[in-house]
């Protein structure tokens, strides 16, 4: 057993793991944050990105042990880091929604992980960043057009322009 | 008639899409409970064996582990098959496939488990796998289904005979002939397969899980555990997306998740790993063609004659009714006076093949339209002339000796599809574009659908929807069919809304549950929409005849004289005074009306000969065109798909948004069949390609960047407000319209579907020479 | 409530090398070395890898940062993928680098997987290590006995084999940076545009004759076609010091054909290996001149 403190959407969590335990173990079994999805455990499919130190990963590789000091945030906290109104969504969210880029919703939660931290990165990208952004975040049901045009609209928003 | 502008319709949002952006929807993955134990199978490691003896005394010493069962630790029938009753829940004699499941564990943790599964001993005497769907044909071949009385490995068969084979041939101008072929194709959903099964203390079974057919789940389970349906309860989990790969194989899975939670009385959970689920669960069949086309100078076709042998794996699940769809759809939506159609479904050392978006109608097209363009190549005519020549008219008979209900919209599709595409502009004979590393191509493919199960499943076609309205105006609509991100959660409500006139925020949806409604048949087929919207009609309809006098009453004025929409009921000479749904609602609760209903509705009855093929196969039809633009790299083999426009004939588009993601979704899952998606085996049938590193989905770089959705909208005969199906024609032509581009690009023939960059800069090569212009 | 595998192995983070020199000598041949993790992750969930310690040597400040020294970037073995894209350095005096870094994985993988980790696996697959080969780095390795340093295609022997012995760790990589003439090209055939892993490789560096269409110090080297990733030195004889015409390209890049011996497997076959190997050459080639 390893204790490892980190945090997590902002609240700092202490938590015992063992040394094979993966982070998404440990934010799914140990801390009860289920949006991150297992797909193939591989870092293949990308259902499990979360942010760690700002960063997209899959927590499927990240062993849990590693994340010591480290700060993460999964889907449940990217809601809190566009500072809308109390209980708001991001604007990527809400684009999600608004353009109908869910479907069955399995990849959406590191879907929008990795588009958030794309939009933090770079304001206003070009398709080929945007392709690039999401290349390690599989999705089966929409052909990924909506899911473009739901982050070209989040960049909008949150650039002011809609 | 005319195509629905994007830009003027309104937003409609889906009702579950919040809790799946904020990471709050729960699969089934996400169930906990306490006292829970994990579920693992004792997988077969061969693919055709006889078990002599299975040794479980070591796992069952196991701490932690408590069950191991095999299958004389069955208390009802072993038996889980949906059509034929050839498939075991846990093996007892014979392994049929990699991963056939020979006994099964659950522990107090999943990697215990693994664990203990893998410490089952079971003596095998090993045979060799029988892969070969040719050779399995052939007689005195060995039988993968020996207790059968049958003495081949025939797992189905169907055929069609029209007119005058001989008669065909003697007026063709043109015989065209090719052997083909098709993939299997794995569904990848992004979930893997998951349930859980917890025993009620009034002795029922709840099962919990993604799944497309709680129905088919409720009789495997109740089959295995010998208990009634009442006491099997079985409730959709959220479901990560199922494509037909969740259709019949959680019966299988779950029952035996049910088993263990029978025998040990606590809640089992049963989840597979990616790899897991690729091994074990079921494919798109594969198939081997062949192909023989006549037809007259114009284009005009006087003979097919079509043979499709596909590969049912070790058990027939649900064969039967692929291949009939198949038989019924291999000559295309095309007037053809004289056929012979022979489909085999053989049963081989593989896992089984089932059901997967389209059905075998996708490899029919791969068929009918690859020989279709060779006709037009033959004749040096334009392949969309021919398909125009040939498509059905109101009135034509199709192959099966019956005309297509209400298919004025075929030939609209293939006109605004060659219009949208810039067609006429850009198509060139096959080869006669560009020179140089890069050639560009343009494909057609043109399909008809039969909507919902068919003449085979006529026995299980009729839906319920219950219908309550609140004392407060909210309506609580509850059906048998499930959102597997398809759109059922958000395109119902907006029918229930237009039929009761009210707004769709006050309808709620309950989860799908076999307690609220009697067996409301598959979510599959493309049906949902259509029979829980009729359904729905019927209940919103005794609803109305309940509540509507109450209304004219209450505003003083007739019935027929009221108008109830978007909330609001008023007698329409005086629209200013109105009354509110609540009021109406609350009027009626102090009145004592009855205000639940269940609609029910059975699909018009479709006939099929065994012997002749002649029958209506289907109760409606779809129709869509397709055209792909492709850029090949004949260096690489790679091809960039650019354009995809679809032309839907959708009868009517209640939610275009959700027509554009499941027509843009096609267009992803059929270019993957078409390029990329290449399932790999070693020599003894074991699957190589299990994970995302090797079996190539499309990602976002290989999305297609314009693909174009138009809904044609001739209302349907039978669908509510005249809707046609959409979810599987939307893959159906996909794939064929890659392979005819593919093929007009570069000017050689494409006779098998993955066309995978190798296969294609290899064909590439060989007839371009040595080089292949690498060197150019 | 904790997971619910028993343990399996231990785990040491350690913040110095002489931790994990103490480490390694401590667990011998079972313990494993962990960086990134993207690849040995995948191996312990698979149970492939069965280590009794783990010993994690990311925070080891000595395997960070990216610097320029004479004529050599110095660059730290857990420098990350996405790191070495951000590297202003990189991009000024190896942006060869950078364009393999780009085709790694996807933006998941780059930001955890590690240059060192992708040499030390010694995989022939590795997209980081041909523009290391191509560029004549060398990799320092250092165990409580010193330092040394090797080229770094010399580092690794047959897959998953390489010349690193028993408490020697990867520490940092030296890169010559380039001269303004050189020139170079990433070029990958994988299954996808990303997210993918090589089906075959080419990375070519050379120094242009100024003015003309003429290379040296021309250095090729390939992945996914041998048992490592390897040299290719007919092909380098075959380009350098010639002048590259467009109608004779093909015909030099057949060379290539001597320096590679492919394999069939899941990814591809050894023919159509063969085959691209030649195509990517020529045409990062002709984009080249």
């Amino acid at each position: 057993m390893i204790l490892v403190s980190f945090e997590v959407n902002g609240t700092a969590v202490r938590v015992e793991v063992e040394p094979q335990d993966t982070l998404l173990d440990v934010l799914r079994q140990s801390l009860g944050l289920l949006g991150s999805k297992e797909g193939c455990a591989e870092g293949e499919c990308g259902a499990c990105t979360v942010l760690l130190d700002g960063l997209p990963v899959t927590a499927c590789l990240v062993l849990a042990a590693k994340v010591e000091g480290c700060s993460v945030t999964t889907i449940e906290g990217v809601a809190s880091m566009w500072k809308g109104e109390e209980g708001a969504l991001h604007p990527v969210q809400e684009a999600f929604i608004d353009v109908g880029a869910v479907q069955c919703g399995y990849c959406i939660p590191g879907m929008i992980v990795s588009a958030v931290s794309l939009l933090e990165r770079d304001p206003s990208p070009d398709e080929k960043t945007l392709r690039q952004a999401l290349a390690g975040n599989f999705c089966r049901c929409t052909g990924y057009n909506k899911i473009f045009e739901a982050v070209r609209r989040a960049a909008n928003r949150m650039g002011g322009d809609l | 008639m005319s195509a629905n502008p994007p830009a003027q319709r309104d937003i409609v949002r889906r009702p579950d899409a919040r809790a799946k952006v904020t990471g709050k929807a729960v699969y089934a993955a996400d169930l906990i409970r306490s006292s829970m134990l994990f579920a693992s199978i004792v997988e077969s490691p061969h693919p055709f064996a006889r078990v002599r003896h299975v040794d479980a005394a070591d796992a069952r010493a196991m701490d932690g582990v408590e069950a191991v069962l095999t299958a004389a630790d069955i208390p009802g029938r072993n038996q889980i098959g949906v059509i034929q009753k050839d498939q075991p829940a846990i093996v007892s004699d014979w392994v049929r496939h990699p991963g056939d499941c020979v006994a099964l564990v659950a522990a107090d943790s999943p990697d215990l488990a693994h664990r203990a599964a893998q410490a089952v001993r079971v003596d095998y005497e090993v045979l060799e796998p029988q892969l070969d769907t040719l050779k399995n044909l052939e007689r005195n071949h060995p039988l993968i289904h020996p207790e059968r009385d049958q003495r081949d490995n025939l797992c189905s068969r169907h055929k069609i005979r029209r007119g005058d084979m001989e008669a065909g041939w003697r007026e063709a101008d043109v015989v065209v002939e090719a052997d083909l072929e098709t993939g299997a194709q794995e569904h990848m959903y992004l979930e893997p397969m998951a349930c859980l099964v917890t025993p009620e203390p009034d002795g029922r079974l709840r099962v919990e899980g993604s799944m497309q057919c709680p129905y088919y789940v409720q009789a495997a389970v109740a089959s295995v555990t010998g208990l009634p349906f009442s006491k099997v309860r079985v409730i959709q989990g959220t479901t990560g997306g199922g494509f037909g790969g969740k259709e019949d194989t959680p019966s299988e899975f779950f029952s035996r998740c049910a088993l263990l939670a029978q025998a040990v009385d606590r809640p089992v959970k049963l989840f597979l790993d990616r790899e897991q689920d690729v091994r074990l669960t079921s494919k798109r069949h594969p198939t081997r063609m062949h192909y023989r086309v006549g037809a007259k100078q114009d284009g005009t076709l006087t003979a097919i004659e079509a043979r499709i042998v596909g590969d049912a794996g070790a058990y027939a699940t649900l064969t039967p009714v692929v291949m009939y769809r198949s038989t019924v759809h291999a000559c295309g939506p095309y007037r053809v006076p004289n056929a012979c159609v022979d489909t085999f479904g053989v049963y081989t050392n593989r896992v089984p093949s089932g059901a997967f978006r389209g059905f075998g109608a996708p490899q029919a097209c791969f068929g009918i339209e690859t020989m279709m363009d060779r006709v037009a190549t033959a004749l040096q005519l334009d392949p969309c002339e021919v398909r125009l020549r040939n498509a059905l008219r109101p009135g034509d008979e199709a192959v099966t000796s019956h005309a297509l209900p209400s298919c004025d919209g075929l030939e609209d599709t293939i006109r605004v599809a060659r219009e949208r595409s810039g067609w006429s502009q850009n198509w060139h004979p096959p080869g006669a574009g560009s020179t140089g590393r890069y050639r560009d191509g343009m494909g057609m493919a043109t399909i008809h659908y039969g909507n919902s199960l068919g003449s085979p499943g006529w026995y299980l076609d009729a839906s319920g929807a219950h219908l309550q309205v609140n004392r407060d105006g909210s309506v609580a609509l509850a059906i048998g069919h499930t959102e597997l991100g398809q759109g059922v959660l958000t395109v119902l409500p907006l029918i229930v809304a237009q039929a009761l006139g009210v707004t769709r925020e006050h309808v709620t949806m309950r989860p799908v549950d076999t307690d609220n409604l009697p067996d409301c048949g598959p979510t599959v087929a493309s049906r949902a929409t259509i029979m829980s919207g009729n359904a729905i009609l019927d209940a919103a309809g005794q609803l109305l005849d309940r509540l509507r006098p109450l209304g004219a009453k209450l505003l003083d004025g007739e019935e027929d004289e009221l108008q109830i929409e978007e909330g609001k009921l008023y007698i329409r000479s005086d629209p200013e005074n109105f009354m509110t749904w609540e009021e109406l609602a609350e009027e009626a609760f102090l009145a004592n009306v009855h205000l639940a209903a269940v609609g029910w509705w059975v699909a018009p009855p479709s006939t099929f000969d065994s012997e002749t093929g002649v029958g209506t196969c289907y109760f409606q039809y779809a129709y869509a065109t397709h055209v792909a633009r492709v850029q090949v790299d004949t260096w690489t083999g790679k091809v960039r798909v650019e354009k995809f426009t679809c032309v839907h004939d959708v009868g009517r588009a209640i939610y275009p948004a959700g027509i554009e993601g499941q027509v843009e979704g096609g267009v992803s899952q059929g270019v993957g069949y078409a390029l990329l998606e290449d399932l790999r085996e070693n020599p003894s049938g074991h699957i190589l390609t299990h994970n995302f590193s090797t079996y190539i989905l499309p990602s976002a770089m290989e999305a297609v960047p314009d693909v174009e959705t138009v809904c044609l909208e001739y209302p349907a005969p039978h669908g509510p407000l005249g809707v046609r199906s959409v979810g599987e024609p939307a893959i159906i032509p996909v794939a064929s319209a890659v392979a005819c581009a593919i093929a007009n690009a570069i000017g050689l023939p494409v006779d098998r579907i993955p066309c995978t960059a190798e296969r294609l800069r290899l064909a590439w090569r060989s007839a371009a020479g040595e080089g292949g212009e690498i060197e150019a | 409530m904790t997971a619910q595998t028993p343990t399996r192995f231990g785990y040491l983070r350690c913040s110095s090398l002489e931790d994990v020199f103490k480490a390694v000598a401590d667990h011998g041949e079972r313990a494993r070395i962990v960086a990134g993790g993207t690849d040995l992750v995948v191996g312990l969930q698979g149970r492939r890898l069965d280590p009794c310690m783990l010993v994690d040597l990311v925070r080891v400040p000595e395997l960070h940062g990216i610097e320029k020294a004479d004529d050599c970037l110095r660059i730290g073995a857990a420098t990350t993928y996405s790191q070495l894209l951000e590297s202003d350095l990189v991009s000024a005096h190896a942006p060869l680098l950078q364009q393999a870094a780009v085709e790694v994985g996807s933006v998941q993988i780059r930001n955890l997987g590690t240059l060192g980790g992708n040499l030390a696996n010694a995989s022939p697959a590795a997209d980081g290590v041909p523009p290391l080969v191509a560029l004549g780095a060398e990799v320092e390795l250092v165990s409580r006995n010193g330092t040394r340093r090797v080229l770094c295609e010399n580092f690794a022997t047959g897959p998953g084999q390489s010349v690193l012995e028993a408490g020697e760790i990867v520490v940092a990589f030296l890169v010559p940076v380039c001269h303004e003439h050189d020139e170079g090209f990433f070029s990958k055939l994988g299954p996808r545009d990303q997210q993918a892993i090589s089906i075959v490789s080419v990375t070519f560096s050379g120094r242009r004759v100024a003015g003309t269409r003429r290379y040296e110090s021309v250095r090729i080297a390939c992945g996914s076609v041998a048992p490592t990733v390897v040299r290719a030195f007919r092909a380098e004889e075959a380009l350098s010091g010639i002048e590259l015409e467009p109608e004779t390209l093909f015909r030099s890049s057949r060379a290539i054909l001597a320096d590679i011996s492919p394999i069939d497997d899941v990814r591809g076959s050894a023919e159509y290996r063969r085959d691209q190997a030649v195509g990517l050459l020529r045409s990062g080639l002709e984009a080249l001149l």
